[in-house]
């Protein structure tokens, strides 16, 4: 109790630092371009890392065994592939106009109007559908976990997280998730491989899994060797659109901050990403063997570690799967925020409002709109992240990478990409729901192929003079 | 905020070329993954997947020139991401050795690919 007392206090004495020290929009959402590789690159992946790696990741390896690790495949390109496809560009076009947020980029390429109110709409959903898989892992493991119900866990992760990120924009955020990130490394890699030593080792786990369900092993089942494929290719090239990835190159001090970006985030991606192979290979062994007992995979991880009885354990894995979704959280929030107070009243033609009360009630709302959504959603946290990461992609792929790079990208083309991608992917997913879509369509791919194809045939040399 | 940032420095004759080779590539590419998707070609998919992450860099390719080493760097990584899908498409690894060779690739990966970056980032100009 004195321990919840202690970070209550330090929580309320961050926030007002923040307070005191956050009196700009360009403190609020760019943490004042005062950032380093080692923070940007800890705190970028600490928020792209959510409870999908902690509960979500190894729960789809005991759905689908082997097939699940082509999602962390795309784990070593993702952090260079940031930076080449889209980071260096963005660093050096918010520099020249000045960008605080996502679409003020797009609107920075393509002009005021639709390009930037389409964009701040597909961030809005989007990050509000991601931040309800924050709520939702938080409730999964509070109630495995910690026995306490789901919901009180979850509103007091979000309550928690509004408070630091309402104070301080991502002048608190970006410290908050590089700290959220170092906890989450650390617990990630303890819990694999006590995972796997509680399995017998690496080859004891592989022989288990390979004596009572080889097909767990193949590389190519669960969904396929195309959506395998699709998952991948998802995976290495959503990170490209995703939001809360791009926001921290408009946080770096520097060009040169770049240089060494993607082995920051490769290394601290890859240590985070050991719970994902190691409790999914551990925890599926044991579960195999009849030693644990799940009514679903998402509870795979959570009851691996409440079969052990260490409180000691059971507190470091909560303090994990919180501070990744309290770091992923932060980073939507402020997204959000940005999104509500500036993006879509800038293209409706209103000039934001001044001050920061604005952003800050809006930081609130995003927080209560997402406690809502994955309290009433019955969709498993997999496939929440999923949804979420996919909507980023049929959105925002198209015009980050192709339309920043091709300079025959033209503003028309960018709208069509921009409305096309996110309405695809949506009715991709529903039909593939419904089964009237094969598996094998990954409907955030399918949205990013068509807004590309739209992108592509409304630029045609001077399609748009 | 302005408009068209990029086309306001003037197409070269590059350039030009460029606007029409980017979409051809784009639509081969996405034609490509859709035909992989619904006929369920796997080697299709791999070599569609390794070509859209290659052609995602070649902007920043580009603006690197005329140093070739990024260029060889990438060309080796893709090339071995490639050779590992294709072999374990062929062969349907399965079981311990496919597992196995999924992590050992993406240990290399992950020591290569970022080494690469760093190494080839230039130092006094600005990257486009």
């Amino acid at each position: 109790m004195t321990l919840w007392i202690l970070f209550a206090a330090a929580l309320v004495a961050f926030a007002f630092w923040g307070w005191r020290n956050t009196r700009s929009a360009t403190a609020f959402f760019t943490a004042s371009r005062t950032v380093g590789p080692m923070l940007a690159g800890i705190g970028g992946t600490a928020a792209g890392l959510s409870a999908f790696v902690f509960v979500g990741g190894p729960g789809y390896f005991a759905a689908v065994g082997a097939a699940s690790l082509w999602i962390v495949f795309s784990a070593p390109l993702t952090g260079a592939l940031q930076c080449w496809a889209v980071g260096e560009r963005v660093v050096s076009l918010a520099r020249r106009h000045d960008c605080l947020t996502v679409p003020d980029l797009v609107a920075a390429r393509f002009g005021e109007g639709w390009p930037r109110g389409l964009t701040a709409l597909a961030v809005l959903v989007g990050a509000v559908a991601t931040l309800a898989v924050q709520v939702k892992g938080a409730a999964v493991a509070g109630e495995v976990l910690l026995g306490v119900p789901g919901w009180l866990v979850a509103g007091a992760a979000v309550a928690a997280t509004v408070l630091y990120s309402a104070a301080g924009g991502m002048r608190t955020g970006i410290l908050a998730e590089a700290a959220q990130g170092v906890v989450m490394a650390t617990a990630a890699v303890a819990l694999a491989v006590f995972a796997l030593v509680r399995a017998g080792g690496p080859r004891q786990a592989i022989a288990t899994i390979a004596e009572l369900r080889p097909e767990l092993l193949d590389p190519w089942g669960g969904p396929g060797p195309t959506a395998s494929i699709g998952l991948f290719l998802l995976f290495a090239l959503g990170t490209c659109a995703q939001p809360h990835y791009l926001q921290k190159f408009l946080l770096l001090r520097d060009r040169e901050s770049l240089r060494w970006l993607p082995a920051v985030m490769t290394g601290a991606l890859l240590a985070v990403l050991t719970v994902w192979v190691g409790v999914g290979l551990g925890g599926t062994a044991l579960w195999l063997r009849g030693e644990l007992t799940i009514s679903s995979p998402d509870q795979l991880a959570p009851a691996l570690l409440a079969s052990t009885g260490s409180r000691a354990f059971i507190i470091i894995a909560a303090a994990a799967v919180i501070a990744a979704v309290m770091s992923t959280a932060a980073t939507l929030l402020n997204l959000v925020a940005a999104a509500v107070t500036r993006d879509l009243p800038q293209a409706l033609g209103r000039e934001p409002g001044p001050g920061l009360g604005a952003a800050r009630v809006a930081t609130l709302g995003a927080g209560i709109a997402a406690a809502a959504l994955a309290l009433l959603s019955n969709r498993p946290v997999a496939l929440l992240g999923v949804l979420g990461w996919g909507t980023f992609t049929a959105a925002l792929l198209p015009v980050m990478v192709l339309g920043l790079s091709w300079r025959g990208a033209a503003r028309r083309g960018a709208v069509a990409a921009l409305a096309i991608g996110p309405l695809v992917q949506l009715s991709a997913e529903w039909a593939r729901t419904t089964g009237v879509l094969a598996v094998r369509w990954e409907p955030g791919l399918l949205g990013a192929a068509a807004g590309a194809c739209a992108l592509v045939m409304l630029s045609r040399p001077g399609a748009d003079r | 905020m302005g408009t068209g940032w990029v086309d306001r420095e003037g197409p070269s004759h590059h350039d030009r070329a460029m606007r029409r080779l980017v979409p051809i590539s784009i639509l081969l590419l996405i034609a490509g993954w859709i035909a992989a998707s619904a006929y369920d070609l796997p080697t299709m998919a791999a070599v569609v997947a390794v070509l859209c992450i290659a052609s995602a860099c070649v902007g920043a390719v580009r603006g690197r020139a005329p140093d070739r080493r990024l260029p060889a760097a990438l060309s080796a990584i893709f090339i071995t991401i490639l050779a590992v899908l294709l072999f374990l498409l062929g062969n349907e690894t399965g079981g311990a050795t496919g597992l196995v060779l999924l992590l050992g690739v993406m240990a290399l990966l992950a020591l290569l690919v970022p080494i690469v970056y760093a190494l080839t980032f230039p130092t006094n100009r600005d990257p486009r």
